[in-house]
């Protein structure tokens, strides 16, 4: 047993007793002096003095005041430094006790100035961090160590999601035309730093979790739980009795919420909460289509049900049947059209039609070659975007949104000038879908 | 507003009588009384509850077009809430059969760009090349409004674009070459075995090249067009659509129901 084997499994058995590596006591500091020397901000304040006089309104035993969240016991909650919240300091312009954080390749100064820019401009990104804010800040930090005014720091708890990048840009994007250097230099700064990391603030937290405490604690008793009132059933109306009434109620509240019995929600909130959606993305549909009337160079994609309604081609009011003969000249079925125009331009309207009727199959406009006037989109009273082509009616919706840049450009595969047009960017895309309720 | 609407479905009806003119009354009759029902199915539609408030003209066009979608995966679409500026592009390709497009986009040397590296690693590499394949989108259609009408072109292909490191490829293949030549004698002798064994599959499946390989074995062999890359020519393009679509006069010929009984 003793033969020396795995000697680290046995010290290691052995050892619990005498640890390698002293814990290092941390001193903790109470909360009102990790409170003092935190960031303060406004939003903090308002909800501590909130909390502040809950507390004084409710009469509480000290301990429990100062009682800390056990995911917070051994820990220090760093206010200050390079990890702590909020705070990024340059350290070419401070102290180097303030941080390790480094801006490398001081010479990149486009890298430097987007860091400051990133301060300059936290007026117009974050909307909880004002100018007074900012300068009684700026006093505090002055108070704390002296001569920091103006330090570069960012913001690091503003949250960023994907849908600040799926957000209608159509009231932001018209001032993009001239643009000076210096609002090119921000705009590459802006993509060179397009988000910030999230950052969960301890403070709120501890906050958050002593509001759950206070709301939840209940004094435990002795007594037992009082057992609940039996429920007085009416004997004299029968089971059936009830699920009949029980029935024209739901039939009666089904009827109250008008809805649509295809939807397979159940709550009714869900229902108006799924119809307002549908409307806001048709608005914003809309909202696209007016961009594009003004907009030139911009293009939103619709995906059409892969079979559409059936078209005839019809001969052009001003008698120019020559230049629609030229339009149609290459398939088999153009040529068919042809020699109905032919005839139906020799003879009288009326075997026109007869003509019409008897070969409507050859005549049918293949769908590719769809071209002309098809039908409309139409705008609903209740926001509703729907589509007619021909004679059906189609149902619109938004397709998700893409976070990347998409182009229409046109091939000509010419083999003497072979070439690509950028026509412009798409801005979103449209479903569009039969619509099956008529 | 459904006076509106009837006005604008009156006015529909009057052109298509002005189309056939003075016809014999009996085929005509039949056609409008056709239009006429079909026209109070789509008024039941809507006026019960939701009225049309406004209508936008539809219009297809452009069949000779040939459009397609550029998907530039690495690129945003907005910055902050701004549509980002649109790549600069230096240089497009295309293989037609096999679809395949390549665009450079020159790189960016001012900020997080380490130009030695480039030049000692990379031979010098200047442009980052976006590679992606055309895949057909059936029924898919570009849109763009004028004079508040919209105009429907199809779009043939949609491509992603994706960011391909030719320059690293270049480097290690000719890695690979300086390798094989400096030790080759143990390394070919070897090779040759391996030959063989590939020899006796590729004589039963000679048919066998079909997929993604044989697609590779397509787009290799065939060789790249070079495009020429243009810009704003929008307006040329609008009005030709818009030309050719206002020449053009179609009619429905099925009602609702039968569009849908032709769906299925």
């Amino acid at each position: 047993m003793s033969s020396g084997r795995l000697p680290s499994l046995r010290d290691s058995a052995a050892g619990k007793a005498s640890l390698k590596f002293k814990p290092k006591a941390v001193a903790r500091r109470s909360k009102e002096e990790r409170d003092a020397s935190a960031l303060k901000i406004k939003k903090d304040e308002d909800l501590k003095s909130k909390v502040d006089q809950k507390k004084s309104k409710k009469p509480m035993p000290m301990n429990q005041k100062k009682r800390v969240p056990r995911y917070l016991n051994n820990t220090h909650v760093i206010s200050t430094g390079p990890l702590a919240a909020g705070n990024f300091v340059d350290s070419s312009r401070s102290d180097m006790r303030r941080g390790i954080v480094k801006v490398e390749g001081g010479d990149k100064s486009l890298v430097r100035k987007g860091l400051q820019s990133i301060e300059n401009h936290t007026g117009d990104s974050d909307d909880d961090y004002d100018s007074d804010m900012k300068e009684k800040l700026n006093i505090i930090e002055n108070d704390e160590s002296g001569s920091n005014i103006n330090q570069a720091k960012f913001n690091m708890g503003r949250e960023y999601t994907t849908a600040n990048f799926k957000q209608d840009d159509s009231d932001a994007e018209e001032e993009d035309l001239d643009m000076e250097e210096e609002a090119v230099q921000r705009r590459r700064i802006e993509e060179l730093f397009p988000v910030r990391p999230l950052r969960i603030r301890h403070e709120d937290v501890e906050v958050v979790e002593q509001k759950i405490d206070e709301s939840i604690t209940e004094t435990t008793t002795r007594e037992p739980t009082p057992a609940t009132g039996l429920l007085k059933s009416e004997e004299t109306t029968s089971l059936h009795d009830v699920l009949k009434n029980k029935e024209a109620e739901l039939q009666n509240e089904l009827q109250n919420l008008h809805i649509d019995p295809d939807s397979h929600a159940i709550d009714a909130e869900e229902v108006k909460h799924e119809q307002a959606m549908l409307i806001k993305d048709h608005i914003s549909i809309l909202k696209k289509l007016d961009k594009l009337n003004k907009k030139s160079d911009r293009f939103l994609l619709f995906q059409m049900p892969y079979k559409l309604p059936i078209f005839d081609e019809v001969t052009t009011k001003k008698e120019d049947t020559e230049v629609t003969m030229e339009i149609e000249p290459t398939t088999n079925e153009g040529t068919t059209i042809e020699k109905i125009k032919e005839e139906s331009s020799e003879a009288d309207k009326k075997p026109k039609k007869k003509t019409k009727k008897t070969t409507k199959k050859k005549e049918h406009v293949p769908q590719e070659e769809l071209t002309g006037n098809v039908g409309s989109i139409r705008i609903h009273k209740s926001g509703k975007i729907s589509i007619r082509i021909g004679n059906a009616i189609m149902e619109t919706s938004k397709a998700s949104e893409a976070t990347f840049l998409q182009d229409v450009i046109a091939l000509n595969e010419d083999p003497d000038a072979p070439g690509v047009e950028l026509l412009g960017r798409v801005e979103g895309k449209v479903m569009v879908t039969p619509s099956f309720d008529a | 507003m459904s006076e509106n609407d009837n006005k604008l479905f009156v006015a529909e009806e009057e052109e298509d009588i002005a189309v056939e003119g003075e016809a014999v009354q009996e085929v005509e009759i039949e056609d409008i009384r056709m239009i006429d029902e079909e026209e109070d199915e789509i008024d039941s539609d809507n006026d019960d509850d939701d009225p049309v408030v406004k209508e936008i003209p539809l219009n297809f066009g452009g069949k000779d077009e040939n459009l397609h979608i550029f998907q530039y995966i690495n690129k945003l679409r907005l910055v902050n809430h701004k549509p980002s500026e649109h790549p600069p592009i230096s240089a497009a390709r295309y293989k037609s059969k096999s679809s395949l497009w390549e665009i450079d986009v020159p790189l960016d040397s001012k900020a997080f760009f380490n130009e030695d590296k480039a030049k000692e690693n990379w031979n010098g590499v200047e442009v980052q090349t976006l590679k992606g394949v055309g895949v057909n989108n059936i029924c898919q259609y570009a849109a763009f409004m004028e004079d508040n009408q919209a105009y429907l072109v199809p779009v043939r292909t949609t491509a992603q674009l994706k960011p391909f490191f030719k320059y690293i490829d270049a480097v290690n293949l000719k890695r690979r070459q300086e390798e094989s030549k400096l030790n080759a004698t143990p390394a070919s002798q070897r090779a040759q075995v391996v030959t063989m064994s590939v020899k006796s599959v590729n004589d039963s499946s000679q048919n066998r090249l079909t997929g993604s390989l044989l697609a590779h074995k397509v787009a290799d062999e065939e060789t790249q067009v070079d495009l020429n890359w243009a810009e704003n020519t929008v307006r040329q393009f609008r009005e030709s659509v818009i030309k050719e679509s206002s020449e053009s006069i179609v009619k429905p010929i099925e009602s609702h129901e039968e569009y849908l009984n032709h769906l299925v």
